[in-house]
């Protein structure tokens, strides 16, 4: 029978170049806002481009603009090689594609503008958010009717986590965005105080659970011993992990309103669930680090498996961190300063980031039609930037905030307060430089990737690559275990 | 509040750990291994065209 099916990696390809795209301009914006913070006079007075305003654009930006391209460009690649079929849906995935970058340059328009709901993470105005909506159902339509079409029967570990994903974001952000608009660009939620507070960071939260580790883990799952060419550590660890870690995440939340007007019991939920949520993170971790057992060689030639590495060691990092900081006690000390800011970075810079960029190093050549990244030199100045920001980034925040949490609660003998807010100011200035700094290695980094990917995908561009075919096997369509893949 | 949420939070929490074992118990089934095991060779298959590295010969 001949082989008439090909994998769709036009959609990949698209979500790869946006990726790269928003990845330097979310991050621009980030540089940017992180100047102000050192240099107040950069705002020259103009309302948009306040450190208020564009503060919600860096996150944005890098987040859904950035992150959300790599995850959708990256799940689209995942299902259809662990499936063993073409993407389903072929116009209805393109659709997802200018889509998704619609919504990303409505949000990242209008927010600079002051056009917001002031919801952290979920700023975009209601309009913005129906179309969010439309577009994150129709990703789930092809993802889950991709999966319907596979030729594999059981269905790989990250496919489980990128729907995950794909579910409860959409759960997530219709649930917190319900509102009443009052004109085009106004609206008011449903909820109100308290209520509003734990909807917001029940979701704040998750969207942190669901977008920045489930579907970031989904990538680990598959590129992860995609480039360390060595089967997972414990295959059935992950599907333990899997359960446990989408369980526990969705009662994390209120960590976010510890000594506020939330319930002591809803707060104390909030701890608990932190503190567990620790092992299903270090299992993903420790799974990931350990399948690279017997390829470490790898570290010494190739970048791509060096981001992964330390993505990996920084998810285990940041989520100890996560943990000890739902501590009350912790909290008291860390909530409010810039240590939030250090803890925030090291597991998107560090984690999120560094996955993201190991697994865009990893797929770019295949799905650009060459046997390798244009330039490996390029690759390692990336890591080495990029390595260098984060480490001067959350080094610098990690001093400003517990710099801040010791002086605001110095107290004198008569129960004054030792320090004013200003002096905590002063005394961090220097961390606000260094913090700058580190972000611009970063993005200096991007652009060495963005320039890297550019060169990759001359042929792409020149249209001169072929489609890869998909390796029907043969005789059965429904084999368990599928034979190996014979492309023809 | 009735004491009778007691008992039904607990019964839930008893429930929930249960089927926290049972996932444990079915992941580590024997009859899976096969299965499992063939799944975590995907991954490595994607490198199937002409232009291929080294990638068959690095597979342990």
């Amino acid at each position: 029978m001949p082989n008439t099916e090909y994998y769709n990696d036009k959609v990949v390809r698209q979500f790869l170049l946006a990726a790269a795209v928003w990845g330097i301009v979310g991050m621009s914006v980030g540089v940017y806002a992180a100047a102000e913070l050192m240099w107040p006079a950069l705002n020259f007075d103009i309302p948009w481009l306040t450190f208020s305003r564009i503060r919600p654009d860096h996150t944005f930006g890098v987040i859904f603009a950035f992150g959300g391209s790599a995850l959708m460009g990256t799940c689209y690649y995942v299902v259809q090689r662990t499936g063993h079929a073409r993407l389903a849906l072929g116009r209805l995935a393109e659709f997802t594609f200018w889509g998704w970058q619609l919504v990303c340059v409505l949000a990242m328009t209008t927010m600079p503008l002051g056009i917001t709901q002031s919801k952290e993470y979920a700023e975009p105005e209601w309009f913005i958010d129906i179309l969010i909506a439309v577009v994150w159902v129709s990703f789930g339509t092809v993802f889950f009717a991709s999966l319907a079409r596979r030729r594999i029967k059981h269905i790989y570990v990250a496919n489980w986590y990128y729907g995950a994903f794909i579910i409860a974001v959409g759960l997530l952000h219709i649930v917190n965005n319900l509102a009443l608009p009052v004109s085009l660009f106004k609206s008011y939620p449903i909820y109100s105080g308290v209520v509003d507070a734990m909807v917001q960071w029940w979701y704040g939260h998750n969207a942190v659970a669901f977008f920045l580790t489930a579907g970031f883990l989904g990538m680990m799952y598959y590129f992860v011993p995609r480039q360390a060419q060595q089967p997972l550590w414990s295959y059935r660890f992950s599907i333990v992990n899997f359960w446990a870690l989408i369980s526990v995440y969705m009662w994390a939340g209120a960590h976010h309103l510890m000594y506020t007007a939330l319930p002591d019991w809803v707060q104390s939920v909030g701890m608990a669930f932190s503190l567990i949520l620790l092992m299903p993170s270090w299992g993903s971790a420790a799974n990931g680090l350990l399948t690279f057992n017997g390829s470490w060689s790898k570290l010494k030639t190739d970048p791509a498996a060096k981001f992964m590495v330390l993505s990996l060691v920084f998810y285990a990092a940041s989520t100890f961190e996560g943990s000890m900081m739902a501590i009350k006690t912790v909290n008291s000390l860390s909530h409010y300063t810039d240590w939030t800011i250090a803890h925030v970075h090291s597991g998107s810079i560090g984690w999120v980031a560094m996955i993201t960029i190991g697994s865009l190093y990893a797929m770019a050549p295949r799905a650009l039609g060459r046997p390798a990244m244009h330039s490996h030199r390029g690759m390692e100045w990336h890591f080495w930037l990029h390595t260098m920001g984060l480490l001067l980034y959350v080094g610098s925040m990690w001093t400003a905030g517990v710099t801040e949490g010791l002086m605001w609660r110095a107290t004198n003998a008569d129960g004054s307060l030792t320090y004013g807010f200003l002096d905590s100011l002063i005394a961090i200035k220097p961390m606000y430089l260094i913090r700058w700094l580190g972000g611009v290695l970063v993005l200096s980094g991007m652009v060495v990737m963005a320039w890297n990917l550019w060169y990759t995908a001359a042929d792409a561009r020149a249209r001169l690559i072929k489609p890869i075919p998909v390796p029907i096997p043969e005789p059965e369509p429904h084999q368990v275990p599928a034979p190996l893949p014979a492309a023809t | 509040m009735s004491p009778v949420w007691g008992h039904v939070a607990g019964v839930i929490t008893t429930l929930l750990m249960l089927v926290f074992v049972g996932i444990w118990i079915w992941a580590w089934r024997a009859r899976h291994k096969r299965v499992f095991a063939r799944m975590a060779q995907l991954p490595m298959e994607d490198e199937i065209d002409a232009n291929a590295t080294d990638t068959q010969e690095d597979r342990p």
